[in-house]
């Protein structure tokens, strides 16, 4: 007799607006809360994913500023970088630079003029063609 | 196993049997668990990323948020400035401005003990500023690259840090003149202030032009930048600094008051160097005198003397005014519009030719042609010579000089004597040396050129050289390149460099004065090219004021001509083309 009550109960159960008082693995068992579980459980998992890629969107979010921030630090760095090798190159730095190491312009230089004639013959070392 | 049969009844709503509903139940609880099952895992899934970013990441995490605030710049930067090699002239670099919120400061102390030795401010001085509970508090402005970095590396979310573009000339002041400044109130002067418009990438880009990842056109190949617009001039940096160097040491030399050098390539106009003196650092204009701030090689007139003498003369030969060999009888004066007209020496040459009226820079001779020219002439082959006009090079306010013509007021009967040999005019240096070009341009004033090239958002686009005017016939012009050839051989000793071959003209000017010419001061000048055969530049000298024998352009400006033509000549590696000999220096 129990058992038939159960599964009058059961049966009861699948016609809609009926209040009724079940136990708690009835409830659970029922088709209507196996469907009330699947949603509850793939509003979970969508809620998760939600999450997920929130928190993946903020991650990136972050990249990107430290990545532009980089990429403007970077910028900056290259064109101080760029503006101490046009100091060090300039002209007036490689002049004193080479003064310093006791060369002279080639201005200043003395310079020997060497005249060949036929008598003298080409400098050692010139070759000769046919 | 619960057969189909069985299912499908149970499914039905029939009774099932003991056994049965032991197995439906069994089922129900192992979906129970399963759902369970799930949960269970989604939340221990959600529990380990939590503990993943809490734990494991932390100091990830850490990161991102324990930083200076570092703000974007206010503006892009603009465009760089370079020489026709690539060398680099002007660039925006970066400052830096800190401020503190000092809402957000954790350990005052701690933190000024790091910031103070970085900025050069006393540590209580900053602890007494990040003690307070202010969301901004400006702590320091101008503080260099390498100080800037620094308080980035500190990585203290209180810090708030923000670069501010400031315009760098890592050559100080070479070409001060040529490159200007802008200021910021948006005026100034140079390349900078006439260019400001691509400098700034206000120019739409020329799509049609070659694109560039890497600018080739010298010795020092750039990356173009991508946001904005790079500008070539034609400058050499290096003919730049030894013109430089060389009108300081004559302004020494020879106690001159100022002075102007201008290097250009004759045929295609492009100005290598444009010195002068006094000059200027552009990245310090704030603290210099504003006068010096406008360029004399474009902005400043004055009387050319004796190098306009040439001027006179080809416009005779070229309109059959006088013939190529003319030979004129010089007495050592002449009266013009009732003025009599006497030598610089005071002396006579007797019977001279043409190359020895500029070879000897005779005046009553040079008078006497432009009688035989006829002021109309004069005024139109002067004006076809380009005096009277700017030049348009693009360095802004310049200057048209001035020609005086019959029926403007100011005109004199003597001035067809006296403008024959440059005096009672007056020019700018630009105008005067590019005059000269028509004599090695087969008659041709190309027009002045001081841009090579911009790379507009990485498309190159090139300027071309172009003509100005024609001034004279080829063969007029050819013939005047022999005549100043030989005006070097014969009386500018000064300007003769060994194993080269020179053409060129000196001139000494008197300098106006309220009611006449100043007794002493002159204007010393030398226009030169070299090698003769095929020059390959043209030098204009121009020294102000220089004192005692100096006074005389053939004695201060020609040798200051032949020592920079003999560096130039090393520097470009240029073969000798002759036999004219000269002095050692």
């Amino acid at each position: 007799m129990a058992s038939d009550s159960r599964l009058m109960n059961q049966s009861i159960l699948r016609v809609r607006g009926t209040a009724r008082t079940l136990s708690a693995p009835q409830i659970m068992t029922g088709p209507v809360a196996r469907r009330a579980l699947l949603l509850l459980s793939l509003i979970g998992l969508i809620l998760f994913l939600y999450l997920a890629e929130i928190s993946q969107m903020n991650t990136t979010a972050f990249d990107i500023q430290a990545l532009e921030r980089r990429y403007r630090q970077l910028q900056e760095t290259n064109r101080e970088l760029e503006r101490q090798i046009a100091e060090l190159e300039s002209p007036a730095r490689v002049l004193e630079f080479a003064r310093e190491n006791g060369f002279v312009p080639a201005y200043e230089a003395d310079e020997i003029i060497i005249e060949l004639t036929p008598d003298a013959g080409l400098p050692a070392g010139a070759g000769a063609e046919e | 196993m619960p057969t189909t049969e069985t299912r499908g009844r149970a499914h039905k709503g029939s009774k099932p049997s003991g056994a049965a509903e032991q197995r439906l139940h069994a089922r129900r609880r192992r979906r129970i668990y399963v759902v369970l099952a799930v949960s269970v895992g989604v939340a221990l899934l959600l529990a380990w990323r939590l503990t993943y970013w809490q734990l494991v990441a932390r100091e990830q995490v850490l990161r991102h948020r324990a930083v200076a605030q570092v703000r974007p710049a206010q503006q892009p930067p603009r465009g760089t400035i370079r020489d026709r090699n690539g060398y680099l002239l002007a660039i925006d670099t970066t400052e830096y401005k800190l401020g503190v919120s000092a809402n957000l400061v954790a350990h005052a102390e701690s933190l000024a003990r790091e910031v103070a030795p970085l900025i050069g401010r006393p540590e209580d001085e900053l602890v007494e500023l990040f003690s307070r509970n202010d969301a901004y508090i400006p702590i320091a402005a101008g503080l260099p690259y390498t100080v800037g970095q620094a308080l980035i590396n500190l990585n203290n979310p209180a810090l708030v840090i923000e670069p501010v573009l400031k315009r760098a000339y890592p050559n100080g002041p070479l070409a001060a003149h040529v490159l200007g400044f802008v200021n910021e109130a948006g005026t100034g002067y140079g390349v900078e202030r006439t260019m400001a418009k691509w400098l700034d990438g206000q120019v739409p880009p020329n799509t049609d032009a070659p694109a560039a990842e890497e600018i080739k056109l010298g010795a020092r190949p750039f990356a173009p930048m991508r946001e904005g617009v790079d500008i070539i001039l034609t400058l050499d940096r290096n003919v730049q600094f030894m013109a430089e160097q060389e009108l300081a040491d004559a302004i020494a030399r020879y106690d001159a008051e100022g002075g102007t050098i201008i290097v250009m390539d004759p045929h295609t106009g492009d100005v290598l160097a444009m010195a002068n003196w006094p000059s200027y650092d552009p990245n310090q204009y704030a603290t210099t005198p504003p006068e010096l701030f406008a360029n004399p090689a474009t902005a400043k007139q004055y009387e050319p003397g004796s190098v306009f003498k040439a001027i006179t003369v080809a416009s005779a030969l070229d309109s059959g005014a006088i013939s190529p060999n003319l030979v004129y009888r010089d007495t050592g004066v002449i009266e013009v519009g009732g003025r009599l007209i006497r030598n610089w020496d005071g002396g006579s040459r007797g019977l001279i030719t043409i190359s020895e009226i500029l070879g000897y820079s005779v005046n009553t001779a040079v008078a006497w042609i432009n009688l035989q020219l006829g002021v109309e002439r004069f005024v139109e082959y002067v004006r076809r010579f380009g005096f009277g006009e700017p030049t348009n090079l693009g360095l802004g306010e310049e200057a048209s000089g001035f020609i005086k013509e019959p029926g403007d007021g100011l005109w004199h009967p003597s001035d067809v004597g006296t403008n024959a040999f440059g005096q009672g005019i007056a020019v700018t240096p630009i105008q005067m040396i590019d005059a000269y070009t028509a004599f090695l341009n087969d008659g041709v004033v190309v027009q002045p050129r001081l841009v090579k090239a911009v790379v507009n958002h990485g498309h190159l686009e090139e300027t071309t050289p172009r003509e100005r005017s024609r001034a004279i016939a080829p063969e007029t012009a050819r013939f005047m390149q022999e005549v100043l050839v030989n005006a070097v051989e014969l009386g500018i000793e000064n300007a003769r460099i060994e194993g080269y071959r020179v053409g060129g003209k000196s001139g000494t000017a008197e300098v106006p004065i309220p009611g006449g010419y100043h007794p002493t001061d002159t204007i010393a000048s030398f226009i030169g090219f070299v090698p003769a055969g095929a020059p390959k530049f043209l030098i204009l000298v121009k020294l102000d004021k220089p004192k005692g024998v100096y006074r005389w352009g053939s004695q201060s400006a020609a040798p200051t001509f032949r020592r920079l033509a003999r560096r130039l000549l090393t520097y470009w590696n240029v073969p000798p083309d002759g036999s004219q000999t000269a002095q050692r220096p």
